[in-house]
């Protein structure tokens, strides 16, 4: 690793998994990411990707007894999560590591008002203040997040806020307690799009004045292009590729990165008569991997993809790629394309 | 020219609420909405939540009938059909809807699922003939033919939708209608499925209906655009030309606020949330969120007018502001006079 | 038509950087915890099965099962207490009061309890979900009336039905099986109702009726057979409260008259020797508990195994 700061949060070789009655799932296995403080960080996937999973970990709210923690490290500035106490995570949860669900619907209690949700964390950091001072911030705190009437709007029940409002909600309980680390978990995948676009503002504003450190999760490639510095891609339980947002997008390493920004369609530059596609669908992560996770669809794959797992590779800069294609023995010469695929 | 095959004209539907106290408690969840779908073509519409659209698709399979507004078929009116009269326009006319896990019943078998037109409309019809025919089709979309016995929950997410437009295809429709037929699947899905949508229409010159929140996608699968919003057509014309340059201040705003990978680490800017209230108000529907609002928007309801050159294919709008020039910024106050 | 970007004319992403590190995949990373040791309720519900299953087999096999004849009255043989209590392995469960083994008696009643029960909530289970298939999909004024008969018929209470009835017809069986009836197929409307509704919500049904099908066939194909996991469980559920049901209606004399033999005639005729000889009335006492408790056990089983939320995990 290159000499930095410490990181704020560094996830090393995370293994959780998932046990069902078919068997166990390897829900998350062997992520690897960091983030700086103040630092806005990507972690995008689809269905199968884990990325969900790796941040109930890294909150130790995994699904348990179904899903276990089964390996690996999670660093927030220097000490392992996975060793504190259940006592010591609950300061931790709020307090320093904040979150924000998809569904804000789901987020918010509905029988109960928006203030009495707002004091609720809120008392959590200050047992001691009054119940008037508490009302106060909380009006700020609405007031911050761009709820008009924030004093008034106290005492109104989710119900009778639109969606867009209701995630807003739910940032401001999230970020009450001023944590070092919010973590999004698609926070804007059930919004329409133009309250998408207000509220990845909103959270941008609200990173840069507190020097706050975002982890957004998404399968959207364009939101990522407009909020994160940097960028993890993740694929069947695995981080296969990271780095500078600029990077990633104008020359990605990873042949699933670069078979995703052509995939998929795009407003600007030439509309296409046919898309880009990619064969087959994302690893259902009940059948188990030999070798790369993405060989079955990659056009790049060898025999060595198919049968070793590729190693990670870190970069001069930070960067990381986990693909044979990239190691320092495979020669860089032209790739042999896959054999011929049926038209799907 | 190629008359109509579809043709919507004024279609509204009220829906009234029942336990409201207040008087009038009603929601006009479509408004006078007018457009067209030629054979062969492919029209869009793009709207989000609240916009009706979905109330649209309803009608338009005559899953509900409008309140007022005719819907000519191949210059037939639909809207009050019953009997041999809609069954023959499902002959013409199938769906395919965004929820592929909702959309194929848990307990019947796939292969039953796809012949279910078929069976349904042509009785007669002998049963290797009836799987003769779902082969074929599921062939053509690229499912195993052994899939044909299993059960809907045994599939993946893009096999499901494969099967949803096997399903719509069995019965030879002249038109499609797809309700977001791509949202709910992976995006390195999407793709292959939009790509077998394409193929499927040059092969069999079907016209589709699609209807999405996704600007991009429609960007891609469709030649005329209509843009909705609350229940009412702000905009509709050429895909491309309604994209690259709106003029309805919440198309600009949509098209703004899709997210784009040539800007990196620029915010967007958006627009006001849309209130939770969903009565109909007086005046222009998207006036309390528009950047560009002005006095007369609050009151009188902005009508549809042409722009853009004549022609074949009109561009139309409805806002009061049509006749100034196009601010570049979104809430850049317009110049000139009104 | 322009030529669009095809799959075979990318080109690899280009190999470029200095690679400072290369961490090898590990081959099979240490787990903290072995093999999948969560089962959540078990492959098959064991309690309910062990505690149904004698029930079950003296109801299937009974005469051929029970060691004497249940109905033989030797009152030189009362009142002889169970095995380990002082009696003989001749009466394992020792005698009644008027000297007639309680083992046969017990899986001699085991038989007709569950026949009753069983005929009981399948005519209530068919004709209740017939009524909640009904009002779930025509709604409007079919609805309005079938709900409110099932509201008038659950106001009405149970006991009070069965003796209105015991004194029109008689008691015995058929009373029983009639009782259970009226009483039980109302909550089967109402669930099924229901499910009905939100069946109605889904999209399948729409797409059926956008390919043409009638009402008839999108009731019998889409709804109902999504139905009867619903339907299952209840019935299940209720089966065990129907044996209760029939034994206080045999205890209160309206159900299954002597000198057939019954559970709860059973227990009514040992009410007066509680004090004397306890088995009389305690014997059948647990074997009733035994059979709800299993009805329910399994019911609450099928409940968790059927419901779709639940399946993930």
């Amino acid at each position: 690793m290159s000499a930095q700061a410490q990181p704020l949060l560094e996830v090393r070789d995370l293994r959780t998994y998932l046990h069902l009655r078919s068997g166990v799932v390897r829900a998350v296995d062997g992520a690897s990411f960091t983030i700086q403080r103040g630092e806005a960080l990507g972690l995008v996937g689809e269905s199968g990707s884990g990325k969900s999973m790796t941040c109930l970990s890294i909150m130790r709210i995994e699904p348990r007894p179904a899903a276990v923690i089964g390996g690996g490290q999670i660093l927030l500035d220097g000490e392992n999560l996975l060793d504190k106490s259940l006592a010591e995570m609950r300061h931790v949860r709020g307090g320093r590591i904040g979150m924000i669900l998809q569904d804000p619907l789901n987020s918010l209690n509905p029988v109960l008002t928006i203030g009495d949700q707002l004091l609720e964390a809120l008392r959590l950091s200050y047992p001691n203040s009054d119940k008037a001072d508490l009302r106060r911030q909380a009006a700020e705190a609405l007031d911050r997040v761009g709820i008009p009437n924030a004093e008034a709007r106290l005492q109104s029940y989710p119900f009778e806020f639109s969606g867009g409002m209701c995630q807003r909600v739910a940032a401001a309980i999230a970020m009450v307690r001023s944590p070092d680390l919010l973590i999004a978990d698609e926070p804007t995948t059930a919004l329409d799009v133009t309250s998408q676009a207000k509220f990845l503002g909103l959270l941008d504003e609200l990173r840069r004045e507190r020097g706050m450190s975002l982890l957004l999760v998404t399968h959207d490639l364009g939101i990522v292009a407009e909020t994160c510095d940097r960028v993890a891609v993740m694929y069947g339980g695995r981080v296969v590729e990271t780095g500078p947002t600029r990077e990633i997008l104008s020359q990605p390493r990873h042949p699933y990165t670069q078979a995703l920004l052509r995939a998929v369609p795009h407003l600007d530059g030439p509309r296409m008569e046919r898309l880009f596609q990619i064969a087959g669908e994302p690893p259902s992560i009940r059948a188990p991997q030999v070798g790369c996770a993405y060989a079955p669809r990659c056009d790049f794959a060898k025999d060595r993809c198919r049968t070793e797992a590729p190693p990670t590779l870190r970069y001069a800069g930070g960067e990381s790629v986990a693909c044979w294609m990239h190691a320092p023995e495979c020669a860089p010469a032209a790739a042999v394309p896959a054999p011929a695929r049926s038209k799907p | 020219m190629t008359a109509d095959l579809l043709e919507v004209r004024e279609v509204a539907k009220t829906f009234h609420l029942r336990r409201r106290r207040r008087r009038g408690g009603s929601v006009r969840a479509v408004d006078a909405v007018s457009f067209s779908v030629r054979a062969g073509e492919s029209v869009g519409i793009a709207g989000e939540s609240g916009s009706g659209k979905s109330t649209l698709a309803r009608i338009l399979l005559r899953l509900d009938k409008p309140t007022s507004g005719q819907i000519l078929f191949d210059g037939t009116d639909i809207a009050g059909a019953a009997g041999e009269e809609l069954m023959n326009y499902r002959r013409q006319v199938q769906a395919v809807f965004q929820n592929s896990s909702s959309a194929l019943s848990p307990r019947m078998r796939i292969g039953d699922i796809i012949a279910e037109p078929l069976v349904v409309q042509q009785r007669d019809v002998p049963d290797k003939d009836v799987i003769a025919r779902v082969e074929e089709l599921m062939r053509r979309v690229g499912l195993p033919g052994e899939l044909r016995r299993s059960y809907p929950h045994e599939l993946s997410g893009g096999q499901k939708q494969r099967v949803a437009i096997a399903r719509s295809l069995i019965v030879d429709p002249r038109m499609l209608v797809l309700d977001e037929p791509v949202s709910a699947l992976d995006v390195s899905v999407r793709s292959q499925v939009l790509n077998l949508l394409l193929d499927l229409q040059k092969e069999r010159g079907l016209a589709y209906l699609m209807i999405a929140h996704d600007l991009a996608i429609l960007r891609h699968v469709t030649t005329y655009l209509v843009v909705i919003y609350r229940g009412r057509i702000v905009e509709q014309g050429p895909t491309e030309e309604v994209l690259s340059a709106p003029r309805h201040p919440y198309t600009r705003a949509l098209v703004a606020a899709s997210p784009r990978f040539d800007r990196v680490g620029v915010a967007v800017e958006g627009v006001a949330d849309a209130d939770a209230g969903i009565e109909t108000q007086a005046g222009c529907a998207f006036a309390p969120r528009c950047p560009l609002v002005i006095d007369r928007c609050r009151v009188d309801t902005p009508v549809l007018e042409d722009i853009g050159p004549g022609g074949t294919v009109i561009h139309r709008a409805a806002c009061h502001l049509l006749a100034r020039p196009v601010p570049t910024a979104l809430n850049e106050p317009p110049k000139g006079d009104l | 038509m322009s030529d669009s970007v095809s799959n075979a004319a990318i080109a690899p992403p280009a190999v470029r950087g200095e690679v400072l590190e290369v961490i090898d995949a590990p081959k099979d990373a240490a787990v903290r915890v072995g093999r999948s040791r969560r089962r959540k309720g078990g492959r098959l519900p064991w309690l309910a099965l062990l505690l149904l299953a004698p029930i079950v087999i003296f109801g299937l096999f009974g005469p051929i099962l029970a060691p004497q004849d249940p109905t033989s009255i030797n009152p030189s043989d009362a009142l002889i207490p169970p095995m380990y209590f002082g009696g003989t392995w001749e009466h394992v469960l020792g005698t009644d009061h008027t000297g007639r083994d309680m083992l046969s008696r017990l899986i001699d009643g085991a038989r007709n309890s569950l026949m009753v029960a069983f005929f009981g909530v399948a005519l209530a289970g068919a004709f209740g979900t017939a009524v909640g298939l009904l009002s779930g999909y025509l709604r409007g004024a079919v609805d309005e009336i079938l709900m409110r008969i099932v509201d008038m018929q659950l106001a009405f209470p149970a006991i009070l039905l069965a003796v209105l009835l015991a004194a029109v017809i008689g008691g015995g069986l058929m009373t029983v099986i009639i009782s259970l009836m009226i009483t039980f197929w109302s909550t089967y409307a109402r669930v099924v109702r229901g499910e009905t509704l939100l069946q109605m919500q889904r999209d399948y049904v729409a797409l059926a009726r956008v390919a043409g099908a009638s009402r008839w066939r999108i009731m019998r194909l889409h709804v109902l057979p999504n139905l009867l996991s619903v339907v299952l469980v209840l019935a299940t559920l209720q089966l065990g409260a129907a044996v209760g049901f029939e034994a206080a209606l045999t205890f209160l004399g309206l159900g299954i008259q002597p000198p057939a033999s019954a559970w709860g005639l059973m227990i009514s005729d040992g009410r007066l020797f509680m004090s004397q000889a306890w088995w009389i009335p305690t014997v059948p006492g647990i074997a009733l508990v035994m059979t709800v408790l299993g009805a329910n056990l399994l019911g609450d089983w099928l409940r968790d195994r059927f419901d779709p939320r639940l399946r993930q995990l």
